[in-house]
């Protein structure tokens, strides 16, 4: 006997269960009720938008916001910043590739289900057998090379996170359990039964993040576990520094790191975002649902302290689908209608470019 | 009444019955299916002039459902567990009796492993696509599915169940 045991199973039960009648008052009750609440987040988000400052005067001549933060500036910039310029690690036709600034591209044979994250010591992806693999890379552009993959896991798992540093590697192996290890360590620093139910979405250091139907969005340090009170279920959570960012149907919600509470009281409204390294920013993205609703399509930078955001320029890509940074400057954008369309952005520079197209569904950004 | 409003109306006649059933089988539970059935219809309705493609109205409306679901798992966890008793296997229904033992484990699984059961053998979608409805990796969605025939072949040894691809 085989899974069709199950199908059959499922098929028999659907069609013997009774479906009710539809109770149409009950229903326009709930289509008042969730244009209500669109109506106010759509209005709380414009509020929150205008009240804020302007972040930055210019980003390039001071550097990234938050970074007066316990840090210093010392570094910033003398004069305006060079567009984008870093290598962009994709999954591109199922393989693993490289999309240089000029926009040439290195191949690589190897076949992925995705690409992690780009790290100081090379790309790592999830291969076609659920196996983590570290890609070292040399050379540039183009003429980029791919040094031989090695199993950083030795066996095949259910999820792998790389942190925004690109220094801790946290995976779930086919037992449930969360490993967290240095990059290219043998041994884990620390290891974590999972619930089979649960999600890991995130992992920082010592922290993570899981993400259940049964417990919602958890932020684990140590042996404390946090619960996060998001409005609406986590789809995704990014966590560095001071900021954990989750990423939900109805838009980015922001928390404190060290104890879950929301730093803005609710969504701020973009459907398409991404941390940056260091938690002090998020680049947002109009989505395609957003932009159906009127909503100009570009790409902004969020200063994830005090909601102040600013448009990076020269991004013509229409409605975006995901975002993903590259390095602590540079941000992937995947957009395009009926193609792909790549766009590098420079968050020093204010600037975006578009660096590829390709058949739809032939391209996909890092994860994290 | 809206153009938009009217074909939406025509949607939802057509496919509310074959949605509750999806939506029975994501919950295991009746009442829970019509609640999460309306507000995923209440939520493509308010969005359905942007939904370009109605043939895909039906993925639109799933997707509504697995994310909504959550909701629904977390309010009731709140809830004093006396005003929301989980409604028993439903023996009245006219299904093999082997079948009906296999779907009361069923649902007994963790909500996004029957979820992944449903997608892919109910739904027949690819783990790729199950992938995309719920926002995991392709082998999240195999590791999910090998967990799930692993716990209904514990629970019922004379299934014999076995893995296909």
């Amino acid at each position: 006997m085989t899974t069709t045991e199950i199908r059959e199973a499922l098929h028999e039960v659907a069609a013997a269960v009774p479906a009710p009648g539809l109770d149409r008052v009950a229903f326009q009750d709930r289509v008042r009720a969730e244009r209500r609440r669109r109506t106010g987040r759509r209005a709380a988000a414009a509020v929150a938008a205008a009240a804020v400052a302007v972040l930055v005067g210019t980003l390039a001549a001071t550097g990234l916001p938050g970074e007066g933060r316990g840090t210093d500036v010392a570094d910033a910039p003398d004069g305006p910043a060079a567009g984008p310029t870093a290598p962009v690690p994709v999954s591109l036709e199922g393989r693993l590739a490289v999309v240089a600034a000029d926009g040439g591209v290195a191949r690589s044979d190897l076949r992925i289900e995705e690409v992690t994250g780009a790290t100081g010591s090379g790309v790592v992806v999830v291969d076609r057998d659920s196996h983590v693999r570290l890609v070292p890379l040399s050379g540039s552009g183009a003429a980029t090379s791919f040094g031989r993959p090695r199993d950083l896991v030795g066996a095949p798992v259910q999820s792998v996170q790389v942190d925004q540093a690109g220094l801790v590697l946290g995976f779930v192996d086919l037992d449930d359990t969360l490993h967290l290890r240095e990059l290219g360590a043998d041994d884990d620093f620390q290891a974590a039964a999972v619930a089979a139910a649960d999600r890991v979405l995130a992992v920082d250091g010592n922290r993570w993040t899981t993400y259940s139907e049964a417990e919602g969005l958890v932020l684990h340090e140590g042996g404390t576990s946090t619960m996060v009170g998001t409005e609406f279920p986590a789809a995704t959570a990014e966590l560095d520094g001071q900021t954990l960012a989750v990423g939900t149907s109805d838009g980015v919600e922001v928390f404190e790191a060290s104890n879950g509470t929301p730093r803005f009281g609710g969504s701020l409204g973009a459907e398409v975002s991404a941390l940056g390294a260091g938690g002090t920013l998020v680049v947002t993205a109009t989505s395609q649902d957003q932009s159906d609703r009127g909503m100009s399509a570009g790409i902004w930078v969020l200063d994830a302290f005090t909601g102040a955001q600013e448009p990076l320029h020269g991004y013509d890509g229409g409605p975006a689908r995901d975002l993903a940074w590259v390095d602590d400057d540079e941000v992937a954008v995947l957009a395009g209608s009926g193609r792909d369309e790549l766009w590098a952005c420079s968050v020093a520079a204010a600037r975006c470019e578009l660096r590829l197209t390709a058949t739809a569904g032939a391209l996909a950004l890092p994860r994290s | 009444m809206p153009t938009e409003e009217l074909r939406f109306e025509e949607f939802m006649a057509a496919r509310w019955q074959p949605l509750f059933r999806t939506a029975y089988l994501l919950t295991g539970d009746r009442h829970d299916a019509e609640d999460l059935l309306q507000t995923a219809l209440a939520r493509t309705c308010v969005r359905w002039d942007s939904i370009r493609d109605k043939g895909a109205a039906d993925s639109y409306v799933r997707r509504a459902m697995v994310h909504e679901a959550p909701r629904g798992w977390r309010r009731r966890g709140r809830e004093v567990v006396a005003e929301h008793l989980p409604e028993p296997a439903d023996d009245s229904l006219a299904v093999r009796a082997d079948h009906l033992v296999l779907w009361q484990e069923v649902r007994r699984l963790p909500p996004r492993m029957r979820a992944v059961l449903v997608l892919r053998f109910f739904e027949d979608l690819s783990v790729a696509q199950t992938a995309h409805e719920l926002g995991l990796s392709e082998g999240a969605v195999k590791s999910q599915t090998h967990h799930a025939v692993r716990r209904l072949r514990a629970a019922l040894p004379d299934l014999e169940l076995e893995e296909t691809s």
